[in-house]
């Protein structure tokens, strides 16, 4: 409810510190919109009419909420200012929204895969990995719970693939939820379909439960996000199982000298950091210091790299409201990345990795895009 | 309940404010058209949220909503929107990126808001004749980091966020702490040209760069120097679109002090000593303030630049030793430092988190600090409000001060409009230059009777520039005597 963040819309002093110097160079909201209405602070503005009465939602206004990819550009930014969570702000405006009965009809065929298949392509269930698309042996129970997310199963199911191969390589164990997994809520989320969000929440623990899972172990940036701060809060308390990305797990296990990478010719590289695990999880170290365990590969950062990162162009729903827009958002991050002068742009998320590969096949640029997991692959192999 | 039914009800609302003051026979959407053709549907917006995203600048003014919002993307845009509005006379208030604190924007009369920040390029840098030309609607941060690349520098005196636009800053006025020490506002005659476009839909250039051919090298022209009437302007001339700047190599060699004082008296012993040899002021910035819940403990900082290390060496001793025989004591350089370095990137950075006001801004004379300061110390314990501060820059032979306060909205808005009211009726009792009037709710109510045939003057310019008075009706002049 926009009820509750009244306090922070009115400490909104609009001294317009979210735009930046550069007005398009911080928030890809409005980069892709121009007016406004697009800016945090246009946003917050238009949330205090809505309180205040003067407003009431409409379509227009909800193509425009939906402009934002909740990257939390601004959230950084007004973190110096006034301290205002804009992007909980936008998602409640957009949960209100569809409580006053305005829904977008582009989001429409997703709520409708989430509802009857829990997953966002409606795809059917028993497509999900199982175990033997991975082991030859089958492990039911194991400490570490292996979450690859929708977009990973059905559109990267090699980004699982490699992430297992490197765990095996660790005689790490893990075991897969198999059918009961359920898309992990993050779209519901963006939709501002809340009791949805929180039903899948509340199944993915149950079964995550069931399975008798210590660790939940995620590769999509999206899903470390849900998992390790929408879950909590609906669960009411401490998760039973911890929950850690990829990038923090794999950092580990190279530490521990479990994995030893060995040289690979990908030569300069730069890395893009996925705002849900970024600003969002605070995980920028863990995935540099596993490109830098590599042996002659050359990390070069992009200007806008932590927590200053542009987004990739998949947050927060927009690509499916407003689809060429977010592609925009995807080309200037190829942009930044070829400014580097690096051959290979590694990221740590499939939503980011769908994005960026997109715009950079798009845009013809000469720059290739790796997961993280494929990266550490390679080096273990050569 | 017919009348209190219109009031509730926005799109009759909007249309009753532009029609109203028009008298025309243009519709709403008759208009919008119009301005789609000009700039294409993605630069206008007549949505309402989208004229409540554009409803307030940084003041506690009352949300003013324009009609319709346009965003141009270059000059000829701009003269054919205003050519059509002064056909229909339609009202235009123009918008850099919102920054203003006295409501120099806000639409009053509804009618077209152009938000000026799709035009943003920076045009030419000219590092031989060391002059660069930039849209009005490109902002200080993003010109000084170009500049930067180049190892050149504007004496940005600017202190509005990092989303302040040139165009807006330099209409108004605007002032900062940056470099003002040495070069007064905007370096006093850095500002080389402007091209505006008249509210008749004429395009002009001012200074050297009126001539036919030549470049904006030179802010004296032929005849009187118009870029000056511009500036300062508040708008209601005409609409700046281009501004040429003088740039400089950027100085090598810095340093930066930090003193605090007991009083006010000898902070001015250090502006006095600073700007004595006026032309070769030993200081670039010299910032100071007072936090109204620590009142007596006075922080000075000082930033000394130039092109060669002994002249800047030479100049913090001198700065060193007469802040110590002022009965400065010496601190922390590295905040000195922190507050100048943050004078473009933004503001949060140097005042408290929150929504701010700024009352009782303009420039003083000198040795009349002081008096300010008692005024402001009286009133804040007249209010019992502590969330504010006193601050002042110095420029040759004077003072730029303001009051920043911070209070929380909804709950505290009525008290902090009182309190500004009464900073600014007692700072101009005694004399202060605002920065800007601004809107009906900034500061035309405490000048207006006071300036008597000046007030006259500006009203005449305004009505032979703008006979239908369409460019930011009841900004600066009052509506009812345009």
């Amino acid at each position: 409810m926009l009820e509750d963040y009244k306090q922070q819309i009115y400490n909104c002093g609009r001294c317009g510190y979210c735009l930046g110097g550069y007005l398009d160079h911080v928030c890809p909201s409005r980069f892709i919109g121009g007016f406004e209405s697009t800016t945090a602070r246009g946003r917050m503005l238009i949330a205090r009419a809505l309180l205040e009465k003067k407003l009431s939602y409409s379509h227009e206004l909800a193509r425009v909420l939906f402009k934002c990819f909740l990257c939390g550009a601004c959230d950084v930014k007004c973190n110096q200012a006034a301290k205002i969570r804009v992007t909980e702000v936008t998602k409640a405006m957009r949960a209100d929204a569809l409580e006053a009965g305005v829904f977008l009809e582009k989001l429409v065929p997703v709520a409708k895969a989430l509802s009857e298949r829990h997953n966002i392509y409606g795809k059917p269930p028993n497509e999900r990995i199982t175990l033997t698309h991975i082991h030859s042996k089958k492990i039911e129970t194991s400490d570490m719970l292996y979450f690859p997310g929708c977009v990973i199963t059905f559109r990267y199911p090699e980004i699982a693939h490699n992430t297992l191969q490197v765990l095996k390589a660790a005689e790490v164990d893990f075991t897969l939820l198999g059918e009961d997994e359920w898309c992990c809520g993050n779209p519901f989320f963006f939709m501002g379909m809340r009791k949805e969000a929180e039903q899948f929440a509340l199944h993915n623990i149950e079964v995550i439960r069931k399975k008798g899972a210590k660790t939940v172990l995620t590769s999509c940036a999206g899903c470390y996000r849900v998992l390790t701060q929408e879950y909590p809060r609906i669960f009411g308390g401490k998760l039973p199982f911890k929950v850690i990305h990829i990038t923090q797990f794999l950092n580990k296990l190279i530490k521990e000298g479990s994995l030893k990478l060995k040289r690979i010719k990908y030569g300069k590289v730069t890395y893009h950091d996925p705002c849900e695990i970024g600003r969002y999880g605070g995980i920028y170290e863990e995935p540099r210091e596993i490109i830098q365990s590599i042996p002659n590969l050359k990390l070069i950062e992009m200007n806008k790299n932590r927590e200053n990162s542009w987004c990739c162009g998949g947050g927060g729903s927009v690509n499916i409201v407003h689809t060429s827009l977010a592609l925009s958002v995807s080309t200037q991050r190829i942009k930044q990345a070829q400014g580097t002068g690096a051959k290979v742009l590694i990221t740590a998320c499939p939503t980011c990795v769908q994005m960026l590969k997109l715009a950079s096949k798009k845009t013809k640029a000469k720059i290739q895009v790796v997961d993280i997991a494929e990266l550490v692959l390679d080096a273990l192999k050569k | 309940m017919i009348t209190n039914y219109l009031e509730n009800t926005f799109n009759l609302r909007m249309m009753l404010k532009i029609f109203l003051y028009m008298g025309n026979k243009m519709s709403l959407k008759e208009i919008h058209d119009k301005l789609v053709e000009i700039v294409g549907d993605d630069h206008v917006s007549n949505a309402d949220f989208e004229l409540y995203a554009y409803s307030r600048d940084l003041s506690p003014a009352t949300p003013q909503l324009a009609s319709v919002i346009v965003r141009p993307k270059n000059t000829e845009e701009v003269r054919e929107i205003v050519k059509l509005a002064n056909e229909h006379k339609i009202p235009i208030y123009v918008r850099g990126c919102g920054c203003s604190h006295w409501a120099a924007w806000l639409p009053v009369k509804g009618g077209i808001l152009l938000d000026m920040t799709s035009m943003d390029k920076i045009i030419e840098i000219d590092e031989d004749n060391l002059f660069a030309v930039v849209e009005a609607g490109c902002t200080w941060f993003k010109f000084m980091e170009e500049l930067r690349k180049r190892k050149l520098t504007y004496l940005s005196s600017e202190m509005g966020g990092p989303a302040m636009t040139i165009g807006g800053s330099i209409i108004k006025a605007g002032g900062g702490p940056y470099g003002t020490c040495k070069f007064g506002f905007h370096g006093q005659a850095d500002v080389l040209g402007l091209e505006l476009v008249l509210p008749t839909g004429e395009l002009i250039k001012t200074g050297s760069w009126a001539m036919p051919n030549c470049k904006p090298f030179r802010r004296e022209g032929l005849g009187p120097d118009l870029t000056g009437l511009f500036i300062g302007s508040e708008g209601i001339l005409g609409i700046a679109t281009k501004v040429a700047l003088r740039v400089r190599p950027l100085p090598e060699n810095e340093e930066f002090l930090h003193f605090e004082f007991d009083n006010w008296e000898n902070v001015v012993k250090v502006g006095d000593a600073a700007t004595r040899n006026v032309g070769d002021e030993i200081a670039y910035s010299l910032d100071c303030s007072e936090e109204a819940s620590k009142v007596g403990i006075i922080s000075v900082k000082i930033h000394v630049f130039g092109y060669d290390k002994v002249t800047v060496q030479y100049r913090k001793r001198l700065l060193t030793s007469i802040c110590q025989r002022s009965g400065g004591r010496k601190r922390d350089p590295k905040v000195a430092e922190d507050t100048f370095r943050k004078v473009v990137d933004g503001l949060p950075g140097i005042f408290a988190s929150g929504v701010w006001h700024f009352a009782g801004c303009g420039t003083i004379p000198l040795y009349e600090l002081p008096k300010y300061v008692k005024i402001w110390r009286e009133i804040i314990q007249k209010y019992s409000f502590y969330k504010n501060t006193f601050g002042a820059w110095a420029f040759p032979r004077g003072w730029t001060i303001y009051v920043h306060m911070t209070y929380s909205e909804p709950d505290e808005r009525e008290k902090i409009i009182s309190i500004s009211n009464e900073i600014n009726r007692r700072f101009f009792e005694n004399g202060i230059v605002p920065y800007g009037v601004g809107g009906p709710e900034g500061l035309q109510p405490f000048l207006k009777e006071k300036l008597g045939a000046y007030y006259e003057l500006i009203r005449s310019l305004k009505r032979s520039l703008d006979p239908n008075n369409i460019l930011q009706p009841g900004i600066l002049v009052e509506i009812s005597d345009a």
